[in-house]
């Protein structure tokens, strides 16, 4: 039997998957994402980071850099772990599945009519 | 400290200043971080905002950033009430929410979106937020319960 993927939502797996080539700030994961065409609210994209860095999917630390714009906020940066590499690599293993088993499925729908 | 490179050539940048003129000082913000920069000559151009010509040498550093934009001294905040909902937020991600929101208010600023647009994306961000960590709040208390 093939293995599962983690039990991770579509919005964790995009927020993760932005993580997998350099670190960065939620803002910066949100535009990544929105370039991408999977649109996201920053609102969501900090509670999906707070539930990701509690399961070890990822680390945190402060950045160093002033910006006058955030008035004194710093920026946190997100670090994928190896834990949650390893979950995107399976997540993608099992969708790479799946979506090669598409064809299939058409064409047995389409012998069906 | 980073050294400037000579440009000669002017470049006009978008700016969200509304009482900003020529002498007065600029804020060019990038993810390599800020530059400080005078205002050479103003025209009006935008609904909200001017067009500046800056210093030169600093927009051609910042040239290809994905993150470029420019804010004067005159306006301080975008949204200034910001900091009263400040308590409604998690005390975990407070300071860098609150910062991204600013940092994200003031792109949309500088893109010429009105006031109203400005505020009430603000003020939906925070209630996003607020209810977002009450229910994955309330689930938790669920699982434990």
């Amino acid at each position: 039997m093939a293995p599962k993927a983690p039990n991770m939502s579509r919005v964790e797996i995009a927020v993760l998957a932005t993580l997998v080539s350099k670190e960065r700030y939620g803002l910066e994961i949100r535009n990544t994402l929105r370039d991408l065409g999977q649109t996201l609210s920053l609102a969501g994209v900090y509670t999906t980071l707070a539930r990701l860095e509690k399961q070890n999917f990822v680390t945190s630390r402060w950045g160093d850099e002033t910006v006058a714009a955030r008035r004194g906020a710093r920026r946190r940066y997100y670090e994928i772990t190896p834990l949650g590499a390893k979950a995107v690599r399976q997540t993608k293993a099992v969708m790479n599945r799946v979506l090669r088993a598409v064809p299939n499925v058409a064409h047995a729908a389409g012998a069906l009519e | 400290m980073t050294r400037r490179p000579k440009i000669q050539r002017k470049v006009w940048v978008p700016a969200e200043a509304d009482h900003a003129g020529p002498g007065h000082k600029l804020t060019l913000l990038s993810t390599s971080g800020d530059w400080s920069v005078k205002i050479k000559q103003t025209t009006p151009g935008m609904r909200d905002g001017i067009l500046a010509v800056v210093d030169t040498a600093v927009v051609d550093v910042l040239e290809g950033q994905p993150l470029v934009l420019v804010e004067a001294n005159a306006r301080d905040a975008v949204v200034p009430w910001l900091d009263s909902f400040r308590f409604f937020i998690p005390k975990s991600i407070r300071e860098p929410f609150l910062g991204d929101l600013r940092e994200d208010l003031a792109v949309m600023a500088v893109r010429g979106r009105s006031r109203t647009a400005i505020r009430w994306a603000a003020i939906s961000q925070i209630t996003i937020l607020v209810v977002r960590w009450a229910w994955s709040n309330v689930g938790r208390f669920r699982r434990a319960a």
